[in-house]
């Protein structure tokens, strides 16, 4: 019951702060994409909590978390007093032909994941790896040690200490309400897996229509290695969740640019998050920008504001990463390795070029030769008109992680065998909102 | 047009398949978390180290340090043997020829995973001999799973943390090792002992 409630708090918080923030008008048509936003933006704003309380006051303790969240929620009711106006943002007619078969796949490949996660989780109910020497661990660090808390980023055993906070936090927390059960990490991991579907079924509803959204966000459900990542309960399926939410909320506000700047803070809160979750969230908040002045460099000024804008929703969580990076100092593996030198030697060896390249098409095969073969078929008949941002963020990413392998000095084939493929899945809804936002020729002529 | 009005039907389909087999192979290749053994999941390795935890907090000890049942190194045998004779002849042609033939349940990435740390830990004249090559594969091979296993002790243990040379001693053991014999060689005093292998030590007497 206890950890319904704090799940049940933490989402009611994201789901205020994004109605709060979301554009006033038509609201019919983007309740799943609201829904499903409010489980990142609830997690963002509990851990950015717990972790001001952590530095501020020296511990979380748990009267003054709640005390603090019922406090936030009291102002995100009142500050969602307004009422709902009738307006403009664009909701495409809602019966299509080729819907039914559409749900159909989606019904099918959401009960898929279902089963699949549920026994995932039976099976290694505290998840495997990584969340057992990170996630889980420092969350286990986080919640037992008082105001000793800092002992979390000083075990040698725990690897990768300079990671971000997101995931063990929210679960820290979660432990905090409801003792220590495995209901958490994995509660936490379900909702991200099925949200980050929300996220691409709500996008492409409002974009593309519903064979669009239900194909999207099947896809993303029947990709074996997300569900069972999620199941793992790393943190990659979380990242994937908020790239996904900031491309879907940066296509929506390029749609309806004059809706005012709320898409455009939910967005950089995202953004955020995505910064707060993994590394590979600092290249995602370099690339996301980039990535929008060089497509928008026709006009410009207008992209610099729209970027300004991002940057002040992103602020909170970039504060509270550079906090956490600099008031611990902690290291981290993959630039003391560039630092180390021999880097220049490395980026040019062709073999580590050939190595890289081979690797990253065997982990985009094995994602599901299947959907492989059903996004090459949906984009050949649906080709017209496909979103460029996303395509171009997700280019940049991958080129990032390239680069990455390329220069480090870590064993080349043990780096690329544990991580590549989970790299491709953080970029998976973000690719799936750009070839299902094409639409067909017959399509384009009417 | 007609093959067209095909294509998104067929990608449907091809999306729920691979949902459905998914999640068909995750059903047929579920196991339940052992309950024999200690630290063979770390959800049972928590519920199994809970008494320490708390008689470890009680006594406000934080860091521990951490002995673990002697691994025989040279005691591989049956099936383990047979792979690690397998894969350490196909890693000893990789090696010496370039020839990358990976054995039946071994992929080629790790494979050359294997062969990339040789190469770069051992020199020329070890990787060229077969047996030193088996012997390096079946070390590193039992590193990793103590390593492995330690982990999930020491998960089983957070928030207490595992630094060596610490005054309080957690044994996990394998049942019927003699614990006594441990304390009584490294000078160390029971505590308490938890049942099921786990142990409680103090340095000294």
């Amino acid at each position: 019951m206890t950890i319904a409630i704090a799940f049940g708090l933490q989402w009611l918080l994201g789901f205020l702060f994004v109605r709060w923030l979301w554009p006033a008008g038509q609201l019919a048509g983007t309740r799943v994409l609201r829904c499903s936003l409010a489980v990142g933006a609830g997690a963002g704003l509990v851990s950015a909590v717990w972790f001001a309380h952590l530095v501020l006051l020296g511990a979380a303790h748990q009267a003054n978390v709640v005390a603090v969240e019922l406090v936030l929620l009291a102002a995100l009711v009142f500050a969602n007093r307004r009422g709902v106006r009738a307006g403009d943002v664009p909701v495409v007619p809602g019966r299509e032909r080729g819907a039914a078969p559409a749900a159909l796949a989606l019904g099918i490949a959401a009960a898929a994941a279902l089963v699949s996660f549920v026994e995932t989780t039976l099976a290694h109910p505290q998840g495997q790896i990584d969340a057992i020497t990170i996630w889980n661990a420092r969350a286990l660090m986080l919640s037992d040690s008082g105001a000793e808390w800092r002992r979390a980023f000083t075990v040698s055993s725990l690897h990768h200490l300079d990671y971000p906070l997101l995931v063990p936090i929210t679960v820290a927390r979660a432990w905090q309400y409801a003792g220590e059960t495995f209901l958490a990490p994995a509660i936490n991991a379900f909702s991200f897996l099925f949200a980050a579907a929300g996220v691409c079924w709500g996008a492409l509803r409002m974009l593309r229509g519903s064979v669009a959204a239900f194909g999207g966000a099947a896809l993303l459900l029947a990709c074996p290695a997300y569900v069972a990542v999620a199941g793992m309960q790393y943190a990659d399926v979380p990242l994937a969740f908020f790239t996904g939410a900031t491309l879907a909320l940066l296509v929506l506000h390029a749609r309806q640019p004059a809706s005012g700047h709320g898409l455009l803070w939910l967005a950089g809160a995202s953004l955020g998050c995505a910064l707060w979750t993994k590394n590979e969230g600092i290249l995602f908040a370099l690339v996301v920008p980039a990535a929008m002045l060089v497509l928008g460099r026709r006009a410009l000024r207008q992209t610099a504001r729209d970027v300004l804008q991002l940057a002040l929703g992103a602020l909170p969580w970039l504060i509270a990463l550079a906090v956490f990076k600099c008031s611990l100092e902690l290291p981290n593996d993959l630039v003391a390795q560039a630092a180390a030198g021999k880097v220049w030697a490395r980026l040019a060896d062709g073999q580590r070029w050939l190595t890289v390249a081979q690797r990253f098409v065997e982990c985009a095969w094995s994602l599901g030769p299947g959907l492989i073969v059903a996004a090459g078929l949906w984009l050949s008949a649906r080709r017209h008109d496909c979103l460029r941002l996303p395509f171009t963020v997700a280019g940049l990413l991958l080129l990032g992680y390239f680069a990455t392998y390329l220069a480090t000095s870590v064993n080349l084939e043990w780096h690329l065998s544990t991580s590549c493929q989970r790299l491709w899945l953080q970029v998976l809804p973000v690719v799936l909102l750009a070839v299902f936002s094409g639409r067909a020729a017959s399509e384009t002529q009417t | 047009m007609q093959l067209a009005s095909f294509t998104v039907p067929i990608a449907l389909l091809l999306i729920a398949a691979t949902g459905v087999g998914h999640a068909v192979h995750c059903c047929s290749h579920y196991e339940a978390p052992d309950e024999r053994r200690i630290a063979s999941e770390p959800s049972v390795t928590r519920h199994q180290l809970a008494a320490v935890r708390v008689e470890l907090a009680s006594r406000n000890v934080t860091v521990v340090e951490l002995v673990l049942t002697d691994v025989d190194l040279t005691k591989l045998e049956g099936a383990p043997q047979a792979v690690l004779d397998v894969v350490a002849r196909a890693l000893h042609r990789q090696l010496t020829t370039g020839v990358r033939e990976p054995p039946p349940g071994i992929s080629a990435a790790m494979m050359n995973s294997f062969a990339t740390f040789f190469l770069d830990t051992f020199t020329a004249e070890q990787n060229a001999d077969p047996e030193a090559v088996r012997t390096h594969l079946r070390d590193w091979w039992v590193q990793m799973v103590v390593g492995m296993h330690q982990s999930g002790i020491e998960y089983g243990l957070l928030p207490i943390v595992v630094r060596a040379g610490a005054p309080w001693v957690v044994g996990v053991f394998d049942r019927g090792v003699d614990h006594q014999a441990l304390a009584q060689r490294r000078g160390l005093t029971v505590v308490r002992d938890f049942g099921g292998g786990v142990v409680l030590f103090r340095e000294g007497r």
